[in-house]
């Protein structure tokens, strides 16, 4: 049986700019269950990371942010106080960023962090040596060779690859419940990016915690995730289970950005194009978004369009989800 | 297929800061980012060179360009030493917003280096700016616009209509679409590929992404550390990967098999052995050869080349 | 369009309105007077301000408003030459030594840093002693004492700027190393030079006046700032408004010219720039 140990309702967020307020994710719903993998698919400008540092409130100081409901195991987290809240984010959600340097302070040696996050978590009084010998254990988990040696060392004299690991070894060392990993793999080297995408895969099964894992590649959330969300200039136009999602995505863009994928892993001659691009700053608020870019579009598109579900797939924003490709109108 | 351009025994040397107490200690302070490269692209293919952060694929083209002085070895164009300054080898890079001046208009961008060659005169300015901006994709409306008022596909074809303004034969693309987003990605593969054909462009296309490079080009050349260790048709080199670390970098592509890379310490230039292979440390075929000195190339199929023990060198 | 930007921006528009009400009073000022700057009138020495003298009289008689403003003239044409020439060779030094780097870029750094090691008045002094008194001598000095600074200022943005993709598309194109000197990297890297310059010539005017008013600088009886302002120290306690209404004078014009500098690095970027 599963349970639902995240749900997001009704997420804005806007950034107040001089000129005017932006809106950056708008009426984001999702929920997350226990020990599963969401992959949040999006491109630059698509709200993805907004939408889950907004949940971790890391949004800088000109957000606002708006939510019907933000349940974390069933407690309303979006009106916490600041300080209940930061008890919870040290505990029981944590985040994985990009650049693995700067999680870390640079004049310290890995084994501080650790004695740190352990003192925070199992109380002042835990003896030094059960930290330390529960470090190494979940850094030989995370596939370092030598964690002895590891502890002992700064972050400049490790590598991205061997950083990244001990970032992720360091969140999972504090047993969070939820972690959100904003693209994780994405400045690492090929052979790093696909070690520590197998880390990751052995965690999700290893562990009972759950995954956000943001991502702009489609076929790394195939291989990462359970289901999945794809967002486009702010709003989810897709999401449900990975598998019925990657076979027959419905809205236009997921099919674009899958086909390009498949295509890729194939060999054509010519990739198939979707034109123009996201667009920068306002979108219009009664209109598909993706409207000028859709090869389906019509006259229909010009009105503000719900998530609607579709049978045995999930959530779809497209008025002619449903339909077979291409054939529709 | 007629060679057009040419790598000699190419060697780049940088710098590495140490300290001074290394320096007393006799460690080596200087590695070769480019190590007796020898490669030859010929005349309307699409040449791709793949490899990791530092394996050189990168300073490779920038000392083509002159950007990086060259150490050892010639870099030759149609058998003549290339000449820097005449265009006929341009380059476009990876942040397409950082490789264009703030301060210049598009069309401003566009004008210089085709008043520079002489291409242009103030009577067809206007008309050779706006051709170029249609042979990449852009309207006469971007003209006027900075670079900070475009999307990353718009600038990278606005820096590839700049490139083109000299009426280059060889266009370098470091990493050209890896900073764009994945729907946008597509979109400039293509016009490469369309600019290639009807521009009688040779394009070497420098990148991480194996995906990218397959669809793209015609021969691979994959490097490491400033070795090259293996070149081929790319068809050849994806469906049968000679050297072992071409063959640990392609099975990142394979999703259902597991663990596939090895864990073991890279190659470190500043305090490894240089004469040995530069992928001993990983290989899990080393032998005792590998530890004296790197392989030379051979001859492991229809113009495919690796650098490798494994296989038999040939004896004509 | 850029005035439009001008006049969105407070402190650029305040920097911009005193520093032109300056620039009129000082070069109109004079002709609108009916007194000359060197008129004497023994009969009406250090009087205090009134209709007919705004700011009173010197111990001469002399009209000490039309003075300042002749004087003020005379102070900015200093700077502003010694500015201008410290800035020709500065950024140009600036320019060669941070972009090839190497034994150039060693040299003209360590010239730029000793002439950095004394305090700039200091070495003012230090060249008049050497020069000698004299209008050209001042302006010399206030060269050599800015074009380090500029030197310096343009040395280390050049060297942010020179590896940027941006100047190697320049380089790969074939532009020459002048041309991608003054046309892709100076306009880059030129607000924080342009904030320095109006910086510069403000306390060019104050290196003036101290000079002048130690008796280094302009000689009486040409009017500047310092030779003024020397003239009514001497007679402070009897006829206060010299010195005072004189020192005014140089503080508003400063004023102007640090918030011209501030509006002008505000409003210098053009990803500033609203669309239209």
């Amino acid at each position: 049986m599963t349970e639902t140990l995240l749900e997001v309702n009704d997420l804005n967020v806007a950034f107040r700019l001089a000129s005017a307020n932006l809106t950056v994710s708008s009426d984001v719903s999702f929920s997350v269950d226990r020990g599963k993998v969401l992959g949040l698919i999006g491109e630059s400008g698509s709200g993805k990371t907004v939408t889950s540092k907004a949940i971790l409130r890391l949004l800088p100081k000109n957000a606002s942010l708006e939510a019907k409901a933000i349940r974390f195991k069933g407690q309303d987290i979006s009106t916490l106080t600041e300080a209940e809240f930061n008890r919870l984010r040290g505990t029981e959600l944590a985040m994985i960023f990009q650049d693995p340097a700067g999680s870390f302070n640079p004049v310290k040696t890995i084994g501080w962090h650790f004695r740190t996050v352990g003192k925070l978590h199992r109380g002042a009084g835990a003896p030094r040596a059960k930290i330390m010998a529960e470090a190494k254990d979940v850094l030989a988990k995370a596939d370092i060779a030598d964690p002895e040696n590891a502890l002992r060392k700064y972050p400049h004299q490790m590598s991205g690859g061997m950083l990244q690991r001990c970032l992720i070894a360091l969140v999972m060392f504090s047993k969070p419940s939820l972690i959100v990993a904003d693209e994780p793999t994405t400045n690492l080297d090929n052979l790093v990016e696909r070690q520590i995408l197998d880390l990751f895969d052995k965690l999700r099964r290893e562990t009972d915690a759950s995954f956000i894992f943001i991502t702009h590649d489609m076929t790394i959330a195939e291989m990462i995730s359970d289901s999945v969300i794809v967002m486009y200039a702010g709003q989810i136009v897709e999401q449900g289970p990975t598998e019925a999602l990657m076979r027959r995505p419905q809205h236009p863009y997921t099919q674009g950005l899958v086909r390009t994928a498949r295509e890729l892993e194939g060999e054509v001659e010519t990739l198939t194009e979707i034109s123009g691009e996201i667009g920068t700053g306002i979108h219009p608020e009664n209109r598909c978004r993706f409207a000028p870019r859709c090869p389906l579009y019509e006259k229909a598109c010009d009105y503000a369009i719900a998530l609607r579900p579709v049978e045995g797939h999930g959530l779809v924003r497209c008025i002619k989800a449903g339909q077979s490709n291409g054939t529709g109108g | 297929m007629s060679e057009l351009l040419e790598f000699d025994d190419v060697v780049v040397t940088f710098a590495a800061s140490a300290g001074m107490m290394s320096r007393l200690r006799g460690r080596t302070t200087s590695f070769n980012a480019v190590d007796r490269v020898n490669l030859s692209v010929a005349r309307g293919e699409i040449l791709g060179i793949v490899g990791e952060s530092g394996s050189g694929k990168t300073t490779i083209c920038k000392a083509a360009l002159g950007l990086h002085s060259i150490a050892g070895g010639a870099v030759s164009l149609d058998g003549k030493p290339a000449r820097l300054s005449d265009g006929t080898m341009q380059m476009v890079f990876q942040d397409p917003l950082s490789s264009l001046n703030p301060r210049q208009t598009i069309a401003e961008a566009i004008a210089i280096p085709l008043r520079l060659h002489g291409r242009a005169r103030r009577g067809n300015m206007a008309e050779a700016i706006d051709t170029l901006l249609k042979d990449v994709g852009l309207g006469a409306q971007f003209r006027n616009r900075f670079p900070h008022e475009l999307s990353g596909g718009q600038l990278q074809r606005a820096a590839i209509a700049r490139a083109l303004a000299t009426n280059p034969r060889v266009l370098f693309a470091d990493e050209a679409v890896s900073k764009l987003d994945v729907s946008v990605r597509a979109q400039i593969l293509n016009l490469l590929k369309r600019l290639r054909d009807s521009h009688d462009l040779t394009i070497i296309f420098v990148t991480h992404d194996l995906h990218v490079a397959r669809f793209l080009c015609d021969r691979i050349a994959i490097m490491y550390f400033g070795k090259l260790l293996e070149f081929g048709p790319t068809r050849a080199v994806y469906a049968d990967p000679k050297h072992p670390y071409t063959q640990e970098l392609l099975g990142t592509l394979d999703h259902e098999r597991k663990s596939v890379a090895s864990t073991r310490d890279v190659f470190n230039p500043l305090t490894d052995d240089r004469r040995a292979c530069r992928y001993l440390n990983r290989c899990p075929h080393a032998m005792a050869a590998c530890s004296d000195r790197h392989p030379d190339f051979r001859n492991t199929g229809p113009g495919h080349a690796t650098a490798c023990y494994l296989y038999e060198e040939a004896t004509q | 369009m850029k005035l439009r930007h001008f006049l969105h921006n407070r402190t650029a528009l305040a920097g911009l309105t005193i520093t032109t009400l300056f620039l009129l009073a000082v070069f109109f000022g004079p002709m609108l007077s009916k007194w000359s700057s060197n008129q004497h009138d023994f009969m009406n020495a250090l009087q205090a301000p009134s209709w007919a003298h705004p700011f009173g009289t010197d111990s001469l008689g002399r009209d000490v408003i039309t003075r300042v403003l002749e004087g003020a003239r005379i102070s900015l044409l200093i700077s502003v030459s010694g500015v201008f020439a410290a800035m020709v060779f500065g950024i140009t030094a600036g320019l060669y030594s941070g972009f090839y780097g190497g034994w150039m870029d060693v040299v003209v750094m360590r010239v730029v840093d000793l002439l950095f090691a004394f305090p700039a008045f200091v070495l003012a002094l230090f060249l008049m002693v050497a020069l000698g008194y004299g209008v050209t001598n001042v302006a010399l000095a206030i060269m050599l004492v800015y074009l380090p600074i500029f030197a310096r200022i343009t040395r280390n943005m050049t060297e942010t700027v020179r590896n940027d993709a941006y100047v190697q598309a320049a380089q790969v194109m074939g532009q020459g190393v002048p041309r991608i000197l003054f046309r892709e990297i100076l306009p880059n890297i030129s607000a924080p030079i342009l904030v320095q310059a109006t910086i510069a010539i403000a306390f060019g005017i104050v290196i003036e006046s101290g000079l002048s008013f130690i008796g280094l600088g302009v000689q009486p009886p040409t009017p500047s700032l310092g030779v003024i302002m020397a003239d009514g120290q001497e007679y402070f306690r009897r006829s206060p408004w010299v010195l005072t209404l004189t020192g005014l004078s140089v503080t508003i014009a400063l004023l102007g010219l640090n918030l011209l500098g501030d509006g002008i690095r505000d409003l210098s970027d053009p990803r500033l720039k609203v669309r239209e």
